[in-house]
């Protein structure tokens, strides 16, 4: 069988009370694409760090076109083949583009001096290879996130990988440059690379994988071509039980209250003459490119930055406050960078929980610890974290099950007016539902909330009203059912 | 997918969060070993009492290096603030506990200032420090211009010699209170929980609407405080104020606080283990003494085991992120 690149055989991997892997025996033929999906904490990501050496299996084996391999450290898996683009790009953020790829590979001339001019050389066939535009000696600082990404890639080239794995490349990026990412996926394919693609969005999966494996609960559930499987059933694949709808729209009366306004609302370079009112008990969602100021809008409604001029008012009052402030009259946000604003990653589930909130367990101004545990077991229960227990450390956690938690620490706070920005980021199919379905309780009981997201399905379905924001602008405005994504996208240019 | 392993995990963490009394205990067997004169009822008591002042003074530097900060200035703090109470209690002849206490509100000052200059205008805490550990030396020279100031009262030897039921030194037991209530705080109440979620990630801690800035300034003026306590107990001990007094101990303290397990990179440590760590570093120490090794070497050793339990520290939170 020679058309097999890698072989996964009986992998099993264990954490302190989770069995990650369970006999995972999966078969990636080459020149494919091949998705691996699953839910949160099914195991994906744990089983590429095995296969890029970073972690090792308790038992099993894997052979690299048929060769049976064993990776004790990442640079082994490297030479070997095997690379990965990080969803935490590990890029020098001050050198050039050329730099990075060629960082830690360096081409030399005879005389034993660096290269350059063959490494810009180099860099440019690359970057045309992919049909993508970039300049090879601009600095990454200056660069976008999907540009980064593609930074990354051609370094995985460079390395002379003919396996590329990507685990979420797609969750920071915005349908256009989705599509460019796309073009990059089919091109490396196309030219004998073989692909592993993590993603939990549909669309991507079934419109770029060949095969596809599924994981559940750390055992391998099932691959096959993806011909041969429809969304739903690979849905219920997933989730081990079958799923409504994948949207739930509610119906709820909008009061006529304006609860949150902006008034010519500007900051220099980020921001400008923002008009915006938000009415108490309506889903509010804000759609826009990467970079269109939409956390930057976020930010300045919650006080989190100045602003230079307009002002913004709550409850028909102008206010003037910081983010405290802010949080204290009741507005809450479950922020875009989990890892850096959102949780305290060596703290424990319980610990991150409460934080916002912690006021609520305090008893003769003292915590009780008791009602504390039992506020984070209601909440890991309600929007399912996988964890052993509320005491796991955050970083212990997949991905998914980390943003649950911060969600889960915002709900604890109860605000009035709840502010989400990229809320179903690395959250897979089963908890966007749950999501969805929370935020229509959060209106039901009263609240109000904003929904930041780059996902255009999402909004259009959920959202009460839609508006969008360019170059830091709002550009337009949609009212539920009016909407499209063609006519929303029109816009964000 | 979950395996019950709650008692287990006490166990495992116990043994974790407080493995510096297993070594303690190792250290203490192998010192009597050598020499059995370590165990006698003297050796020991001295060793309590020396690791009082410093120990009082680690509980400020592990709250410090919980918040993801340090003081270097808590020794020369120790000093002047001491120097301070002894100034006001001989020299201008004020009530000695009155002026046990003005010492106290110096030292507290003393942190103020650090947390201004660090939170406020973003000097970093090992800079700010440094320059206030100079600071705090000039002072304590300038009032006596060196001169010792002794003897004290007589009303503040309880402090510093004084015995519970003839038995137990008083400092001993102002320690452990301390202890006691500084765990308490951390353990069981909002503020404990604040510092320990601020070091974890200031910006997640301020994001869930903590005044971060405010915290930290507030641990600064703590770790002031239990420096004016540690030289309460200090003058009252010697009977004297003495430019000595405190020197070196903001890295014993730390060396204390980082051999009990507090983390270096914050958001992490329990505070009875710090206890334990100065009192392992004290231990060892009058160890070498009795088994006569060169004091110079002895000092090799301090910044050894310093940078010792600062890499293993480093090492386990690289592994784990
Ligand atoms: N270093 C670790 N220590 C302990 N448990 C871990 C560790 N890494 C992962 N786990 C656990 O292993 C399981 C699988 O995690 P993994 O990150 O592989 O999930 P995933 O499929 O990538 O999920 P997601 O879609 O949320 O990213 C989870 O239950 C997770 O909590
Ligand atoms: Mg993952």
């Amino acid at each position: 069988m020679n058309d097999i690149a890698i072989q996964l055989e009986h992998i099993t991997k264990t954490f302190p009370g989770v069995k990650a892997l369970d006999d995972v025996s999966i078969q990636i033929q080459r020149g494919t694409v091949h998705a691996l999906v699953g839910e949160n904490g099914a195991g994906k990501s744990t089983l590429i760090k095995i296969l890029s050496g970073i972690y090792q299996p308790d038992a099993g084996d894997i052979y690299i076109n048929g060769k049976k391999k064993k990776f004790k450290v990442p640079v082994e898996a490297q030479r070997a083949g095997i690379s990965v683009v990080h969803q935490e790009f590990k890029l020098s953020e001050t050198l050039t583009v050329t730099e990075n790829i060629f960082l830690g590979n360096l081409i030399y001339t005879k005389a034993k001096l660096v290269n350059w001019k063959e490494m810009r050389k180099r860099a440019e066939k690359m970057i045309s290879d992919l049909q993508v535009e970039l300049d090879p000696d601009t600095i990454v600082q200056t660069l976008s996130v999907a540009k980064k990404q593609i930074v990354e890639i051609c370094k995985s080239i460079s390395r002379e990988a003919s396996i590329i794995i990507m685990d979420e490349p797609s969750a920071t990026l915005t349908e256009r440059e989705l599509e460019v990412l796309f073009g990059i996926v089919r091109t490396l394919r196309d030219s004998g690379y073989t692909i592993i693609y993590i993603s939990h969005r549909m669309d991507e999966i079934f419109g770029l994988a060949d095969n596809i494996s599924v994981l559940r609960d750390g055992c391998h559930v099932a691959t096959m071509p993806v011909a041969e499987v429809t969304r739903d059933k690979l849905i219920t694949l997933m989730v081990g039980r079958e799923l409504e709808n994948e949207f739930i729209k509610h119906n709820c009366s909008i009061s006529d209250e304006v609860i949150l306004e902006a008034k010519k609302v500007s900051r220099a370079g980020v921001l400008q003459d923002i008009d915006l009112q938000l009415r108490k008990g309506e889903v509010l969602g804000i759609a826009g490119l990467v970079g269109a100021g939409r956390t930057e809008l976020a930010r300045a409604l919650l006080g989190i930055d100045k602003i230079d001029s307009g002002e913004v008012l709550y409850k028909g009052q102008p206010v003037k406050w910081n983010f405290r402030t802010a949080i204290k009259n009741g507005l809450g946000l479950v922020p875009e960078d989990r890892k850096r604003f959102g949780l305290s990653l060596q703290s424990t589930v319980k610990n991150n929980i409460t934080l916002t909130a912690i006021d609520k367990v305090l008893e003769w101004g003292l915590l009780n610890l008791r009602k504390e545990y039992k506020y984070a077991e209601w909440y890991v229960e309600k929007l399912r974290v996988v964890t052993p227990s509320v005491e796991t450390k955050v970083m212990n956690l997949s991905g998914g099950n980390q943003q649950k938690v911060v969600i889960a620490k915002w709900l604890m706070a109860d605000s009035e007016i709840m502010i989400l920005d990229e809320p179903t980021r690395g959250v897979d199919v089963g908890a966007k539902r749950e999501l969805y379905g929370i935020i229509k309780d959060l209106i039901e009981q009263g609240k109000t909330v904003i929904v930041i997201s780059s996902e255009m399905p999402e909004l259009l379905s959920i959202c009460d009203r839609i508006v969008v924001m360019s170059r830091g602008r709002l550009v337009g405005e949609f009212a539920h059912g009016e909407g499209t994504q063609e006519k929303i996208l029109s816009l964000c240019v | 997918m979950k395996i019950d392993t709650k008692i287990g995990s006490k166990v495992k963490s116990f043994t974790r969060d407080y493995s510096i009394v297993l070594a303690l205990i190792v250290l203490m067997i192998a010192i009597t070993m050598a020499d059995s004169r370590f165990l006698r009822v003297s050796n020991l008591m001295n060793i309590l009492l020396q690791t009082s002042t410093v120990a009082i003074v680690a509980l400020g530097q592990a709250l410090l290096l919980i918040t993801g900060q340090l003081d270097l200035s808590l020794g020369q703090n120790v000093c002047l603030s001491g120097f301070i109470s002894a100034y006001f209690m001989e020299m201008l002849e004020l009530g000695p506990w009155l002026s046990l206490v003005i010492g106290i509100l110096v030292a507290m000052l003393v942190g103020l200032i650090n947390g201004l200059l660090t939170t406020i205008i973003g000097i970093p805490p090992f800079i700010t420090t440094l320059g206030m550990q100079l600071v705090c030396q000039g002072c304590a020279k300038l009032i006596t211009s060196t001169k010792t100031i002794a003897p004290l009262d007589k009303s503040i030897k309880v402090i510093g010699r004084g015995f519970v039921f003839d038995t137990i030194p008083v400092s001993v037991v102002l320690m452990i209170v301390l202890y006691a209530l500084m765990a308490f705080m951390m353990k069981r109440t909002r503020m404990g929980r604040y510092y320990y979620e601020i070091g974890g990630n200031p910006e997640a801690a301020y994001f869930a609407g903590i005044n971060v800035k405010l915290y930290r300034i507030l641990a600064f003026v703590i770790a002031g405080f239990f420096a004016g306590v540690s030289a309460c107990v200090l003058i009252s001990r010697l009977d004297s104020a003495n430019i000595a007094n405190g020197t070196g101990y903001e890295f014993e303290a730390m060396i204390g606080a980082v051999l009990g397990g507090v983390s270096q990179s914050g958001g992490k440590g329990k505070i009875f283990a710090a206890m334990f760590g100065v009192m392992f570093s004290v231990a060892l120490f009058n160890g070498m003494t009795l088994l006569n090794v060169n004091p110079f070497v002895q000092d090799v050793f301090k910044g050894g085991i310093l940078l010792f339990a600062m890499g293993v520290d480093a090492i386990r939170t690289k592994q784990a992120v």
